[in-house]
């Protein structure tokens, strides 16, 4: 092994460190704010809300049309107030409001079949709402994994490492479900590597 | 790099950027969280439901049997103990009577006569007058003695019986008259007056 090499790895060792040195303030600070919530303070309820709510919109975007998402993620924070005391692992709150966002969404389409009314605009391609439309909706048809990690990604603008961070998964998880799902999106959508 | 840029935006990548600035407009817009009411939880404590076995009465019945029973067994365990202290207060508290009673012999009076009833004979019938037409007769039907009127004849025994009988009850009367007297004589006020004044 050269000494670049060697030199490149302990650089790369440091950066770890350094990034789990991070995971657990954001975990330490996450679980601050669950205790201060069960305590009764609505406003670190705010600031739940502000840190996690482009994670629940974003879960909740992969799976149910649009114009129900915001209703439903203000439906699953208040499920999370009211439910946040049986909360074992005060760490894990980004895990558990994802798990409550998908169980709601799964909720919507067992009360409600879905229907989606034709755009006006469908015809014409050059529309860039008509556009997202699509990229959304390739997107949508892959599987949960994929799709939501995309979502998270190009629509809320989160890094890897922040999805990592905030869904409790770990970042070799999103790093491969990020790579196979972008594959899987540019084959839907036509586009050539 | 490509793979930089969709792990953590380092580098550039055209087509991702475009991506991501095409659905930019589905982006989480920042909205109030929503208003909790904080609720107040009334609490109405719920009757107890009714059993027909109820633990606590059965406990209770069955400690106070088990009480019942050791006290049994102690009673019966030292009954003679008992009867013993018992007799002993009794002796203690009623004083003691002693009764001079006569002998047996001693009440008999070879001499005394005792008169038993004997039977009379029944006076004759006299004739008497009726107005009416109708001659009655007017003849003495015999005279039958009824068998309780009969003279009862005592052996030796019976008659010594008899006696002995008559002359306990004549003692128990004169007794009793003595008794009743005594008693007369203390409930009397005179003598209620006197012991005051004494």
């Amino acid at each position: 092994m050269s000494e670049n090499e060697m030199t490149g790895n302990l650089f790369l060792f440091a950066g770890a460190k350094a990034a789990d040195a991070k995971i657990s303030e954001t975990k330490q600070a996450e679980i601050r704010l669950v205790e201060r919530i069960c305590a009764g303070d609505i406003e670190a309820f705010d600031e739940l809300y502000k840190t996690f709510a482009p994670l629940v919109h974003g879960i909740l975007l992969a799976k149910l049309p649009r114009e129900d998402v915001d209703d439903i993620a203000q439906e699953v924070f208040l499920s999370a107030y009211k439910n946040l005391h049986t909360l074992r692992e005060k760490g894990a709150v980004g895990a558990w409001l994802v798990m409550i966002a998908r169980n709601r969404a799964a909720e919507f389409y067992r009360s409600k079949k879905p229907t989606e009314e034709l755009s006006e605009n469908l015809q014409s391609k050059d529309n860039p709402q008509t556009e997202a439309e699509e990229i959304l909706t390739a997107i949508r048809a892959l599987p949960d994994a994929y799709k939501e990690t995309l979502v998270l990604r190009l629509v809320e603008g989160m890094t890897g490492q922040e999805i990592a961070e905030r869904t409790n998964l770990t970042p070799e998880s999103v790093r491969v479900n990020l790579h196979r799902g972008m594959k899987l999106l540019r084959r839907k959508l036509g586009i050539e590597e | 790099m490509k793979e930089d840029y969709l792990w953590d935006k380092s580098g550039t990548d055209a087509e991702i950027e475009k991506m991501e600035n095409t659905l930019a407009q589905f982006r989480y817009q920042e909205t109030p969280a929503p208003v909790i009411i904080q609720e107040k939880v009334l609490t109405v404590e719920a009757k107890p439901k009714y059993r027909f076995f109820n633990f606590s009465h059965a406990f209770s019945f069955a400690s106070c049997a088990a009480f019942v029973l050791i006290l049994l067994g102690v009673w019966f365990y030292n009954a003679d103990k008992i009867l013993e202290i018992g007799n002993e207060l009794a002796k203690e508290i009623t004083p003691e009577v002693k009764i001079n009673l006569p002998e047996k012999r001693d009440f008999i009076e070879p001499d005394r006569e005792i008169k038993t009833s004997q039977p009379t004979e029944r006076p004759a019938f006299t004739k008497a007058k009726f107005s009416s037409k109708k001659p009655i007769s007017l003849k003495a039907k015999p005279f039958k003695q009824t068998r309780k009127k009969q003279a009862v004849k005592l052996t030796e025994e019976e008659q010594y019986a008899y006696d002995q009988l008559m002359l306990a009850l004549s003692i128990t009367s004169s007794k009793l008259n003595l008794v009743k007297e005594k008693v007369a004589f203390l409930e009397s006020p005179n003598l209620s007056v006197k012991q005051e004044s004494q």
